[in-house]
């Protein structure tokens, strides 16, 4: 419906509707995979409060995801299961705040998951059921690079401290989607808000199952860590732009003082000199393209009339959504595009939407937010 | 006092009646210096009489200056200081005791300083005395005897020592190890491709000095009531008049050890240099509180806790286990005292440090608290850390009267971390670096419960890697949580898929079923299978340690695994002790012990195409020195095979199949479902042997049957001599080794 609105309003404003543009969408990057798990009385392996205790492993999968879901209503008010993940991170999820069309958890790194089932009771003709496993499968993605792919991990110690410093507010999106399980990159332009492009998030179903997976990267002794994980607390489409591709999504909370926001209001008109992208390519953990990263097109069509600039700087499949800044750390642009996604031969490089019009276009549509009041962890 | 004291008070909780209505006697433990240097072990020496002097537990003795007028002299020669300076403190606690001879500035310290107990005397500043003594003069001096020990410790070396280089000190002495100290460092650090730069920490044997140390009675000490219910107070021992009696304290440490137990002072002060004298293993193993909880396991894998909860004295060696698991943060209150392979003591977690224990990012979830009653069961102890805990505690928790028993509580437990946290590519190569680098000479068993996916060409890497142990260590690996049903072309795990070594054996979870067991599943996980993994044992609901003084249930191959190691050492142990003297005191081969636990299993027809051998037979592998018959008349007869035929048949239409000989024939197990004896065998050596590859061979319809079989069998303080035809065995399983 959205974007059969859009379409319509450019139909209406002539001189935007001429634009061709390839099909987007977002980087498939795993399976959704039916699982059938049914937790119920017949299957408990204790006695309260903890029901039930088991693992789902997928080797060689990066993360797995679980669509839970509550079956009848016998369980206690403060029934819950627990998560706990391969980097020993802890979920809870109270059954209660399970919806009826079930609930995606958080992403699991390494493929591998722990659960338990908490109660006070044994319930009586009820069940959890974990549906579906949304298992990262994807082997490789098509890399969109000018020569040889210089992508660099954000902690490779080739990578300059002031670049860096500005990538905790740069968070992995993952969600589900057609049946895939799906990745961006997106990031922070307020506390609580976060910014990706609309080909990624663009209705209420791709929000349910968001999560923004921030501190996602290899440290620098090269092993997985893993910051917290947000997510998507609602989408409301006037905070989402088809013609400049982007969408920003209320986060569950922010997560924390120390994820500095980028600032989208500063207006660079100019990618000048230069660049670099700072995101998460092919479900990678947080990598940085600035070798050879510059603009080569300014003013150039994308969806809407002189929105793009073109750039060399390496991407690939996932990195859709990631911030492009200049030399001095501030935003010029938002990635969206890389040339190897396009197989109708429509656009032939990397694109980015330029960051003025997203200013105008933010600070047109959408007030800012109070930030004060905001929790954070 | 601090976290000691608490510690002790929450053990009293439970200790007791008993104490309060008896005296209290008074106790003895055994003091060890943990000083490296000449100077650190003059000043513990003389924190030690300090201690000692201020809680009114110092002995003394008249000793006579018969050389020289120098105190310090006097007790050099008495063998009761060593170090390579006098202390003050140490002259101002004699001039104290000699106040005929010897005068000095007293000065009171402040009431900060009063609660250390060893940095003053009595309630005064150290300082130096001023003597009046000559050469004959009879002063007062500590009465204790010291013996000197050598321990091994991991010392920091500059990267280019070499262990050819090491000299001996003067003191040590390594015939505890029944070889010089200087090939015991060679044995113990073996060169190493690629050196770290800079400095690397390297084993050597260090000389300590022990003694020990009694603290009178003391009806205020809690301490000493919790080592009396220990049975480790020794009364009417020690008479009071062993101990100085001291007139000349300061009012305000006067006023303090009145008000305060002097042994808990004393205790508190002395913790890092005391150990027990004697042993402390007074708890059977059904004095465990969570025992009852354990009985089923004991009985599925038939291990002697099942029967008699107690297990010979050559089982209780201790053989070094190391876990090659998670990265674990510190030790637990059921466990021995246990270190990760580089030396670092992991002690049990108490409340104040409980910050340290997990280093796990939470997300809206309450951080735990380690439980100071080692009593609690906790089944939502799921982090990486608890998988740790719970490998190790199954192998090695203690017969102490708290939670559990591990499988074998001699078990001398190390951990290594296992970085699963790093790239994919590196884990590999970390994997290797750590079993060539980082484990010590000692260990024998390694288990092994994780799996890593292989990648481009390191398997054959990995496999040399591992064979290059073949000699000195088992691998016991699990099979996994896959559910997959492998084969030899499918398997791709590490390290499960390396058992076609001769040190590595691999272990399927099996349920809990004790008369007919399957393959280990739930709703969600499955044990992995291969006809050519090893063995089973048992995978659900499992109690074990986790972290934070805490026990949980574990289901799944990771705690599978383990039992399987501490068999595997409780057969080394065994087997070290019982044929050692034969061997000249050689290791037993890691091959020997994985084959002697594949062909001890039980047998089970369904488990065919699952597994290689049935479930784990613990008291069966360690049954080693005797042959064991079960014939179907129902008789059972354990003895020395003195007869049989040197070769039997098998109706079979496999031709090589149809003649067995008897003495490469390691098991002759008859399968009622299919009325065949399975036969397990070593092939490829000559008669007896066992380093053959061991074969089964799963159809042999007997037809040897009335050779006779002469077993010896030990009756009393005699032995006596049983017949029976060869076609009356149902079961046999060979002893280790032929006599």
């Amino acid at each position: 419906m959205r974007r059969f609105l859009t379409l319509i309003a450019l139909a209406l404003a002539a001189p935007l509707a001429a634009q061709e543009a390839p099909v987007m969408e977002a980087y498939v990057d795993g399976e959704v995979r039916g699982s059938n798990i049914r937790v119920g009385p017949d299957s408990m392996t204790g006695a309260p409060p903890v029901l039930w205790t088991g693992e789902i492993s997928q080797p060689g999968a990066d993360y797995i995801r679980l669509l839970l879901r509550v079956e009848g209503d016998g369980f206690d008010a403060s029934a819950f299961v627990r998560l706990v993940s391969a980097l020993d991170q802890s979920f809870d999820i109270p059954l209660s705040a399970i919806p009826p069309e079930g609930y995606w958890t958080n992403l699991m790194p390494l493929g591998r998951v722990r659960l338990a089932l908490v109660a006070e009771t044994v319930p009586q003709g009820a069940a959890l059921i974990i549906e579906n496993l949304a298992v990262q499968s994807a082997k490789g993605s098509l890399y969109s690079t000018w020569g040889e792919n210089e992508i660099k991990p954000i902690n490779a110690q080739e990578v300059p401290q002031a670049i860096r410093a500005l990538s905790a507010p740069i968070a992995f999106l993952s969600f589900i989607e057609g049946g895939f399980a799906r990745t961006c990159t997106g990031f922070l332009i307020a506390p609580d808000l976060l910014a990706t492009n609309e080909h990624c998030i663009n209705s209420a179903e791709t929000c349910r199952s968001m999560t923004a997976v921030f501190g996602y990267e290899f440290d620098p002794q090269n092993r997985l860590v893993m910051g917290p994980q947000l997510r998507c607390a609602g989408y409301d489409e006037t905070f989402s732009t088809f013609d400049l591709d982007v969408s920003v999504v209320r986060l569950s909370r922010s997560p924390g003082p120390e994820y500095v926001p980028v600032d989208i209001t500063a207006g660079i008109s100019d990618p000048e000199g230069p660049l670099f992208i700072i995101q998460h390519p092919g479900s990678q953990p947080k990598q940085v393209s600035f070798i050879n990263c510059a603009a080569v097109q300014m003013n150039v069509d994308g969806r809407a009339p002189g929105s793009d600039f073109t750039h060399t700087c390496d991407t690939a499949g996932g990195s859709s959504g990631s911030p492009v800044f200049n030399a001095d750390g501030a935003l010029v642009g938002v990635h969206h595009f890389g040339f190897m996604d396009d197989t109708d031969g429509i656009w032939t490089e990397n694109r980015s939407t330029h960051a003025d019009q997203i200013t105008a276009w933010w600070t047109t549509c959408c007030p800012p937010q109070e930030d004060a009041a905001l929790p954070s962890e | 006092m601090q976290g000691f004291a608490r510690v002790v008070a929450l053990m009293l909780c439970c200790a007791g009646p008993l104490w309060a209505q008896g005296d209290a006697p008074a106790t003895e433990l055994e003091w060890r210096s943990a000083s490296q240097t000449d100077a650190e072990l003059a000043l513990e020496l003389s924190e030690l009489y300090a201690v000692l002097y201020n809680s009114g537990n110092l002995a003394v003795r008249k000793a006579s200056m018969t050389n020289s007028p120098f105190v310090e002299i006097l007790l050099r020669e008495e063998g009761v200081f060593m170090g390579s300076f006098f202390p003050e403190a140490l002259d101002a606690l004699l001039c104290d005791l000699n106040p005929g001879v010897c005068s000095r500035q007293r000065t009171a310290v402040s009431e900060k300083a009063l609660t250390d107990v060893r940095s003053h005397i009595g309630g005064f500043s150290p300082s130096r005395g001023r003597w009046t003594t000559r050469a004959g003069s009879t002063v007062l001096i500590p009465d204790y005897s010291f013996e000197s020990v050598t321990v091994l410790a991991r010392i920091e070396v500059p990267a280019d020592w070499r262990a050819a280089d090491y000299v001996a000190p003067p003191g040590v002495e390594c015939s505890a190890w029944k070889e010089s100290c200087e090939d015991l460092v060679k044995r113990f650090n073996p060169p190493t491709i690629k050196r770290p730069t800079g400095t690397i920490k390297v084993t050597v044997p260090q000389r300590r000095l022990s003694t020990t140390v009694a603290l009178k009675a003391d009806q205020k000490s809690n301490f000493s009531k919790v080592l009396s219910d220990l049975g480790m107070t020794q009364s009417g021992s020690v008479q009071e008049t062993d101990f100085v009696s001291v007139s000349a304290w300061s009012p305000a440490w006067d006023q303090m050890i009145t008000a305060q137990s002097p042994s808990d002072l004393a205790l508190d002060a002395m913790r890092e240099n005391l150990r027990p004298v004697g042993s402390v293993a007074k708890y059977t193993a059904t004095d465990e509180p969570f025992f009852p909880r354990q009985a089923d396991l004991f009985k599925l894998i038939n291990h002697p806790f099942a029967a008699s909860g107690d297990m010979p004295d050559e089982y209780k060696r201790p053989i070094g286990v190391v876990v090659i698991d998670s990265r674990l943060m510190s030790g637990h209150c059921d466990w021995p005292k246990v270190s990760t392979t580089d030396g670092t003591e992991l002690v049990p977690p108490v409340e104040e440090n409980a910050g340290d224990v997990l280093a796990a990012s939470s997300d809206g979830t309450t951080v735990e608290l380690p439980d100071p009653e080692c009593a609690r069961i906790d089944e939502l102890a799921l982090s990486d850390s608890d998988h740790a805990a719970s490998v190790g505690g199954l192998i090695a928790s203690q017969d102490n009267g708290k939670g559990m028993i591990g499988l074998n509580p001699s078990a001398q437990l190390q951990f290594l971390e296992f970085d699963k946290n790093a790239v994919a590519e590196t884990q590999i190569e970390n994997l290797m670096n750590q079993v060539q680098r980082d484990i010590p000479e000692g260990i024998r068993v390694a288990n092994m419960s994780f799996g890593i996916l292989q990648i481009w060409g390191n398997f054959d890497e990995v496999e040399a890697t591992l064979a290059a142990q073949g000699s000195r260590m088992l691998f016991v690996a699990a099979a996994g949580n896959e559910g997959q049903a492998m084969d030899d072309a499918s398997c791709r795990i590490l390290p499960a898929c390396l058992n076609g070594l001769d040190n590595v054996i691999t272990v399927v979870g099996l349920n809990a079923d004790l008369a007919d067991p399957r393959p280990w599943q739930t709703g969600t996980a499955a044990t992995n299978t291969n006809p050519e993994f090893d063995v089973g044992a048992i995978a659900e609901n499992v109690l074990s340690t986790v972290s934070k003084n805490r026990f949980a249930h574990r289901s799944g191959t990771s705690i599978a695994a383990p039992q399987v190691a501490a068999a595997a050492s409780l057969v080394f142990s065994a087997g070290e002790f019982i044929y050692r003297d034969a061997q000249g005191g050689a290791q037993l081969a890691p091959k020997i012990v994985k084959d002697r636990l594949i062909y001890t299993a039980d047998f089970f027809g369904e488990l065919s195409g699952d597994v290689r051998a049935g479930r784990l037979n613990i008291g069966r592998s360690m049954h080693l020195g005797d042959a064991q018959f079960e014939l179907f008349d129902g008789r059972r007869i354990v003895g020395q095979v003195k007869q049989a035929p040197a070769e039997f048949t098998c109706r079979t239409p496999q031709e090589d199949q149809q003649f067995q000989k008897w003495w490469n024939v390691r098991r002759l197990v008859y399968n009622d479902a299919r009325q065949r004896h399975i036969v397990f065998r070593h092939v490829g050596g000559g008669l007896g042997d066992r380093y053959g590859t061991l074969d089964r061979y799963p159809s042999c319809n007997v037809t040897t049957e009335s050779a006779v079989v002469r077993v010896q069998t030990d009756v009393g303080d005699g032995f006596e001599m049983v017949e029976f035809r060869f076609d009356q065995i149902k079961d046999y399983v060979s002893p280790l080794f032929d006599e």
